[in-house]
């Protein structure tokens, strides 16, 4: 029972998975259905459209969230309505997703729901502490790990990541990207100087120069690279970068001479949208990276089967994470009674 | 006119509204949407019950009050705007948990507020009792806001969800077939829905009273921070005029000493320290003379400004103020070229002060304001337009205050001057100027700001040729 007694261990739980069909929904039916119901509140969102019992992506048939008497879920009004259970309508909260205001209510009778919650980290934040008003003892986000979220999971306070079949039907590749994001998801937090200076800096391109003082370099995003007028590294030897972190970026700071030692500071490891290859070259060269937030990697549960029709033999699988990775793997299905 | 088209008007009047602190969009939607009180009977209540609601709260309060409007501004904060709910409730659409939820989260904020004014005063606002409104969605006097179909509305109800509650679990059908499950799951929709018909035409019958409440929260949200910032501008309760003249003592601009206050806290700069004006007219026209850089269109935009805030029942930016009620305010500053009809600025400039010209001359009571008319073209004509316009509308049921640089010096109408340079220092506020007193000090000024010595001195011999 190690899995659940760890998750219980934290206020919240972000479940990410690195791909579509990687079994997010499986992973988190199945922690819905073990968690106690009796002297332990749970409430539930999602922050990307999530439960469709059709996928949107691939169209293949999803599990739908299903909850239990006493959870709690926060979900848009148009899904609100289309709910297979009982619940008390507790609250209509001020955050608008594209499907109308998000709603929360506790759960009478058990049943199924459609999940879309808040669509920014400042309203999915808002959520976390509005919901705590419940006195709620975990709220978990069904988290999604695209460029299309501006939502980021990573400010909850545990995190698992969901990985399988969808993301490879090459038991190496799979491991091998697997492990790389773990890597992401364990980069270590910046120092607490650096969290306090640019925690509240929601975009845009920063240093610190020799006073300490902040310097805005004046960019938008990574993704206009060609904009940076500044020979930045001169400048600064910490650089944080809001929003996304690009190939194109990183590849110009590895490019230049002064890398050595230059600390590159993203909010968490989300924003890093780096191929391996790039991400090891900067590190080569003596560039360090750091978060601003980082969420606890409690498991990474591996779904063997994909959407296309393929099946990878699971505990093959597992066993190749588990020689790879430093935390619990779990094929929750196969598992079932297991953990 | 309403107030939000008075809003991007350029007085000042968008920073008051800002600087409101409302804490619902029902107040902020109410206040874009009320019309100009031109009612003076309507006004005086109005300024009575604001001045009431001040001293209650902010001279000397009692330590309850402080808290009670600490409550019942933390409360306002969740009066949401259910227009969309009502307009369902009065067209007889069946509502949904959503539109059920909302009226009564409403209503029982609305008896919770109820109760709290009656530390602050009973008259601010009528709240109307939506105690019955309550009842019909909370039949089981839980008292709280939540909502849900509620299985005391019908036994039907209460045994289909008994039922459904005993095979509720995940895979276990506890033996009943499928088919029976969806048959009590279609029932137990069925029967929400008409208990949903029945609550919504119950509802309607009180569609009033909870209209009414929505105002009287709106309202009571307005005047609390209608107080709140006649407290932090140091705003005045104007007096209504009974004799047509309209008198300001230490009139102020608060966006502007806003300003001087932010530059004055960052230490690098000089101390700032803005100038209250007197001026008092009646119906009349007056002209503004006077040095550049004198304020003579700041005074313009006060006076506008005091207008409007006096009209929507706002606190207003002087020490004392006696204020005759007027139809409408015309403001002519800035550029008023029109692109999209291709006219050039004087055109542009021309047209809005012939729109002025007729508004006063079909006996419109309006206060006009005019920055520098004809101030682009040369001095001959533009001196002859402004005088002409000047003497047009002396004796009209307006009044119209215009600024100039132009040298109007006909006699019939009073003119008022900046006090201008002295001895360096620029003294803003304003007397009447005598008929020979020609407004030359562009020239003391270009040279206190330091510009090329010779180009100044040979300006000045100019201005000896001519004049002798």
């Amino acid at each position: 029972m190690s899995f659940l007694s760890d998750i219980k261990q934290y206020k919240s739980l972000s479940i990410v998975g690195l791909q579509k069909n990687t079994g997010k929904t499986v992973c988190l039916n199945y922690i819905l259905d073990r968690l106690p119901s009796d002297n332990f509140k749970v409430a539930v969102t999602s922050i990307g459209i999530d439960g469709e019992s059709t996928d949107q992506v691939t169209s293949t048939i999803k599990p739908e969230i299903f909850l239990k008497a006493g959870n709690y879920f926060s979900t848009s009004e148009s899904f609100y309505h289309k709910k297979e259970l009982l619940s008390e309508l507790v609250e209509i909260t001020s955050e608008r997703s594209s499907l109308g205001r998000i709603i929360t209510a506790k759960v009478l009778r058990g049943g199924k729901v459609l999940l879309s919650g808040p669509s920014s980290t400042s309203s999915l934040r808002r959520w976390l502490q509005g919901i705590s008003r419940l006195d709620v003892d975990l709220s978990i986000v069904d988290g999604a790990l695209s460029r299309l979220s501006s939502a980021s999971p990573i400010i909850s306070e545990s995190l698992i990541l969901t990985t399988g079949a969808a993301y490879s039907a090459d038991i190496k590749t799979l491991v091998r990207g697997t492990k790389y994001i773990v890597e992401l998801v364990e980069i270590p937090l910046a120092d607490s100087i650096i969290i306090e200076k640019f925690i509240n800096e929601e975009k845009g391109l920063w240093g610190i120069d020799e006073s300490g003082e902040k310097i805005d370099f004046k960019v938008e995003s990574s993704l206009n690279v060609d904009k940076i007028k500044d020979n930045i590294v001169k400048k600064s030897r910490v650089i944080y970068i809001a929003g996304a972190l690009t190939e194109r970026f990183i590849n110009m700071l590895s490019d230049s001479q002064e890398i050595k030692d230059i600390i590159l500071v993203v909010r968490d490891f989300t924003k890093i949208f780096v191929g391996e290859i790039a991400y090891r070259n900067f590190i080569k060269r003596g560039g360090k990276i750091r978060v601003l937030q980082k969420s606890k990697l409690i498991a990474v549960c591996v779904n063997p089967t994909s959407p296309n029709g393929i099946k990878l033999d699971s505990e093959i699988l597992c066993d190749n994470m588990r020689n790879v990775l430093d935390v619990p793997v779990y094929d929750i299905v196969k598992d079932r009674d297991v953990i | 006119m309403l107030f939000k088209e008075y809003l991007n008007k350029p007085c000042g009047i968008r920073f008051m509204f800002d600087s409101l602190n409302l804490m619902s969009s029902v107040a902020r939607k109410m206040i874009l949407y009320s019309g100009i009180s031109n009612n003076k009977k309507e006004l005086e209540n109005y300024y009575k019950t604001l001045e009431k609601i001040y001293n209650t709260l902010y001279n000397n309060p009692l330590p309850e009050v402080s808290s009670t409007l600490a409550s019942v501004k933390h409360k306002l904060l969740s009066f949401r705007d259910i227009d969309g709910t009502m307009q369902r409730l009065i067209n007889d659409v069946v509502l949904d948990d959503i539109d059920l939820f909302e009226i009564k989260y409403l209503s029982m904020l609305s008896n919770s507020l109820k109760k709290e004014i009656k530390v602050i005063g009973y008259d601010v606002v009528n709240i109307p009792d939506l105690d019955n409104v309550v009842d019909i969605l909370d039949p089981d006097k839980l008292n709280i806001e939540s909502f849900y179909i509620y299985n005391s509305y019908s036994k039907d109800l209460e045994n289909v969800r008994k039922e459904l509650k005993k095979h509720s679990s995940v895979d276990d059908l506890d033996g009943v077939s499928s088919e029976r499950l969806l048959e009590l799951l279609e029932k137990e929709k069925l029967l929400e829905a008409e208990i949903r018909g029945e609550l919504s035409k119950k509802l309607k019958n009180y569609y009033n009273d909870i209209k009414k409440a929505i105002e009287e929260l709106g309202k009571l949200d307005i005047i609390l921070a209608k107080a709140l910032q006649i407290k932090e501008l140091q705003l005045s309760f104007p007096k209504i005029s009974y004799d047509n003249t309209t008198s300001y003592k230490g009139m102020f601009h608060p966006q502007i000493v806003d300003m001087y206050n932010r530059s004055n806290a960052d230490s690098r700069v000089g101390n700032k320290i803005f100038t209250p004006i007197d001026i008092s007219f009646g119906l009349e026209s007056i002209a503004i003379i006077g040095a550049n850089m004198g304020g003579k269109t700041v005074v313009l935009k006060m006076l506008a400004l005091n207008q409007l805030l006096f009209q929507f029942g706002f606190g207003v930016a002087a020490k004392e103020a006696i204020i005759d009620i007027k139809d409408d305010i015309e403001i002519c500053i800035g550029d008023d070229q029109n692109i999209e009809q291709g006219l050039s600025s004087f055109a542009g400039e021309i047209k809005a002060i012939d729109r002025v010209l007729q508004r006063v001359e079909n006996g419109e009571r309006v206060l006009a304001l005019i920055d520098e008319p004809a101030r682009t073209t040369n001095p001959v004509e533009g001196t002859a337009l402004v005088t002409a316009l000047i003497k047009m509308l002396i004796d009209r049921q307006s009044s119209v205050l215009i600024t100039t640089h132009y040298n109007v010096v006909r006699e019939g109408f009073k003119r008022l001057r900046v006090n201008g340079l002295k001895d360096g220092v620029m003294d803003y506020r304003l007397k009447e100027a005598l008929q020979s007193d020609v407004p030359c000090e562009a020239l003391n000024i270009a040279k206190m700001l330091g510009v090329n010595k010779n180009w100044i001195d040979s300006a000045e011999k100019e201005i000896e040729e001519i004049y002798n």
